[in-house]
């Protein structure tokens, strides 16, 4: 596997189509990937460059090899204060596996919304078709997507 | 070239589901797409085609954005684009 991408946490890798937003299910941002959360670090899924990281600590962008790829944490989660805990700055380089940032996901789920953690490649650049390996991962060990020529 | 502002309603900004829905819309024509923010610190680009440099502009509720549409369906993107922002960004 020339390209793959780590599942960004600890959990159950499932396909985009169990994410309650049709944004995110339908593949209209991107193809990926949803991890049902077991852990509470969200690592890099890939080796790349910190682009953003959305005020409240709830989207992270990376450049990597692959293309633009978007850590997306929770849905509906963009209105939650002090739930999460960046660990990088954009612009920052990272290695796969780097924590990104540290989530409450018990208040996540208090609040009723979905938790689980969205890898999306936003914009691909390297080639080959998008595969996913479902079942449990473990973040930035376990690969969860790859690209097959 | 076309050009339009619109000021965010959306509470949260322009993150991940509005800047797709802007994103989506955009990528049907070919005309370029550029999406400015003025800030008091200066003026932020993004490409209205590509999702996290729309997100990287870090615009809120209340800021205005700035389209500029050029190429050969600038005037159809420009009307499509308008109400994707009246109808899914907000």
């Amino acid at each position: 596997m020339k390209y793959s991408v780590f599942s960004p946490i600890d959990g159950e890798v499932l396909s985009l189509s169990s994410v309650p937003d049709e944004a995110f299910s339908s593949g209209m941002l991107g193809e990926g990937f949803a991890v049902k959360p077991s852990g509470e670090t969200v690592c890099a899924p890939a080796g790349g460059v910190i682009g953003t990281v959305s005020e409240n600590g709830h989207a992270y962008s990376i450049a990597s090899e692959i293309g633009d790829l978007l850590v997306h944490i929770g849905v509906d989660t963009v209105h939650l204060e002090g739930v999460f805990e960046p660990m990088v700055k954009p612009g920052q380089k990272v290695a796969a596996g780097q924590p990104l940032c540290r989530a409450d996901f018990e208040k996540i789920r208090a609040e009723g919304l979905c938790e689980s953690v969205i890898l999306l490649i936003t914009e691909k650049t390297a080639p080959g078709e998008v595969k996913i390996q479902k079942g449990t991962a473990r973040g930035g060990k376990d690969v969860a997507l790859y690209l097959q020529d | 070239m076309q050009s339009f502002d619109y000021t965010l309603g959306c509470v949260g900004g322009l993150h991940a589901r509005p800047a797709g829905a802007i994103v989506s819309a955009a990528k049907r024509f070919s005309s370029d797409i550029l999406i400015r923010k003025l800030s008091p610190d200066g003026a932020k680009e993004a490409d209205a085609k590509r999702l996290i440099s729309l997100m990287s502009l870090g615009a809120r509720k209340g800021d205005t954005i700035t389209f500029f549409i050029n190429g050969p369906d600038e005037r159809e993107a420009a009307e499509r684009l308008h109400s994707v922002c009246r109808e899914s960004v907000g």
